[in-house]
């Protein structure tokens, strides 16, 4: 077991021990554990599950930040946290749409643009998918 | 004044205390809001705090002149950010954010700088547009549905997309922010270039560290994270201000509301008193005349 802090600009998520946390990142999803090599990676939008001993583990929807794992204790920064239930359906689907008709059009775009409207739609589709909706 | 009847007064002090019925819900009203907004600005604090110390720290590791969004350049383009509110009623919140703005502008055209304006802000977009400035990008609406990074990191790509492709030199951000609950101030802060505090004590150890995929890309990503941040700290930042303001604004539209219908019922007591003499005069007379 471990201190693990989830922080977001909206507060502190989660303040805990935490047996093993599972968060997805730049290298792919990684387990977390007790004595896991020092790291600062990128996190990426998806599913944020936190292992305690003897209890239901915590399934949060994140979407991007940083995980900064240190001897003493592991620091998640995300800019959105959400329970599933919380998702706004709504404003991701809007937020899909604006993505792939820009995408659709992506001649009149720069590159940094793609780059962007393709991390827009990647955001939406998992957070739906979380939220247990079907796309298209 | 003098030849309004009692019944016109009457009806006057009623529409008056109709409209303190209503500055006093929308003081009540601001009050409850300006709790969440202070609230939501307390929750900041963590956050910001880590991510600082962290930008700080793998700043170091990079080296500055070759990382596009910590390179400091000739400031001859320039990108303002202007924060006000959606709506008025909050005393001169708006005027003191669009006064400031017009007397920077002027002053960075003075230097042979190029202003242009990313608006936020319904007050903002109504005053600006259709006067000539390079609008770059105008939002309204935003603190309607519960502000959260999702807004500010859609303005925040453009801000980072201008800046690495150099169309712009330096960017300002100018919102009011809230000093006590009584007073708040405009502010001007310089957003880009960052000047990260550098903080060599730590090489050592964050060189034991596997920064992944490189220190670059972590340092880019943590700067993404740093203007998403202060977009959106700025407009809690500005909300906070505005409730606090418009409390102010309402609190007082009450109190010259009460005065206003103390006047008035001074002078519908004087009117009533008026119409009963005139009436006593005419029936004591009317009586004198009988006995005579």
């Amino acid at each position: 077991m471990y201190p693990l802090e989830v922080v977001t600009p909206k507060g502190i998520i989660y303040k805990g021990e935490a047996y093993q946390t599972v968060v997805r990142t730049a290298d792919g999803e990684i387990g977390v554990l007790e004595n896991h090599m020092l790291l600062l990676t990128k996190v990426l939008p998806g599913k944020l599950r936190i292992e305690k001993e003897g209890e239901e583990p915590k399934e949060i929807a994140v979407t991007y930040g940083i995980i900064d794992v240190r001897g003493d204790k592991v620091i998640i920064l995300v800019e959105e946290a959400y329970e599933f239930g919380e998702i706004d359906v709504e404003k991701e689907k809007a937020l899909l749409k604006e993505a792939e008709e820009k995408l659709a059009e992506r001649e009149k775009l720069s590159l940094k643009e793609i780059e962007e409207f393709e991390k827009l739609k990647e955001r939406a589709e998992i957070l739906l998918e979380l939220a247990g909706v079907k796309i298209h | 004044m003098a030849k309004l009847s009692p019944r016109d007064i009457k009806r006057k002090i009623q529409g008056i205390k109709n409209t303190q019925r209503i500055t006093k819900a929308m003081k009540a009203v601001s009050a409850a809001k300006l709790n969440k907004a202070r609230a939501m600005l307390n929750a900041t604090r963590p956050y910001s705090e880590r991510l600082y110390d962290l930008i700080n720290d793998v700043a170091a590791f990079v080296d500055r002149d070759i990382h596009p969004l910590l390179q400091v350049r000739d400031e001859k383009k320039i990108d303002y950010i202007v924060i006000t509110a959606d709506r008025g009623l909050a005393g001169a919140f708006n005027s003191y954010v669009i006064k400031r703005t017009l007397s920077d502008i002027q002053k960075f055209q003075q230097e042979g700088k190029e202003v242009n304006l990313i608006l936020i802000g319904r007050k903002a977009v109504q005053f600006f547009k259709n006067k000539g400035y390079n609008i770059i990008e105008s939002y309204e609406d935003v603190y309607r549905d519960n502000l959260n990074l999702t807004f500010t990191s859609k303005v925040g790509s453009i801000l980072s997309e201008r800046y690495e492709n150099q169309k712009t030199d330096a960017i300002y951000l100018i919102n009011n922010e809230l000093i006590t609950t009584a007073t708040y101030e405009t502010k001007v802060r310089k957003l880009f270039p960052i000047e990260p505090e550098l903080d060599y004590s730590k090489i050592s150890e964050l060189s034991r560290y596997n920064i992944e995929p490189s220190a670059d890309e972590v340092l880019e990503e943590l700067l993404i994270r740093y203007i998403n941040f202060q977009l959106y700290r700025a407009l809690v930042e500005s909300s906070t201000a505005e409730h606090a303001a418009r409390m102010l604004a309402m609190d007082n539209a009450t109190r010259n509301a009460g005065e206003a219908i103390k006047r008035w019922t001074v002078i519908f007591n004087k009117a009533r008193q008026e119409a009963i003499t005139t009436e006593l005069i005419d029936i004591i007379n009317a009586a004198t005349a009988i006995q005579k």
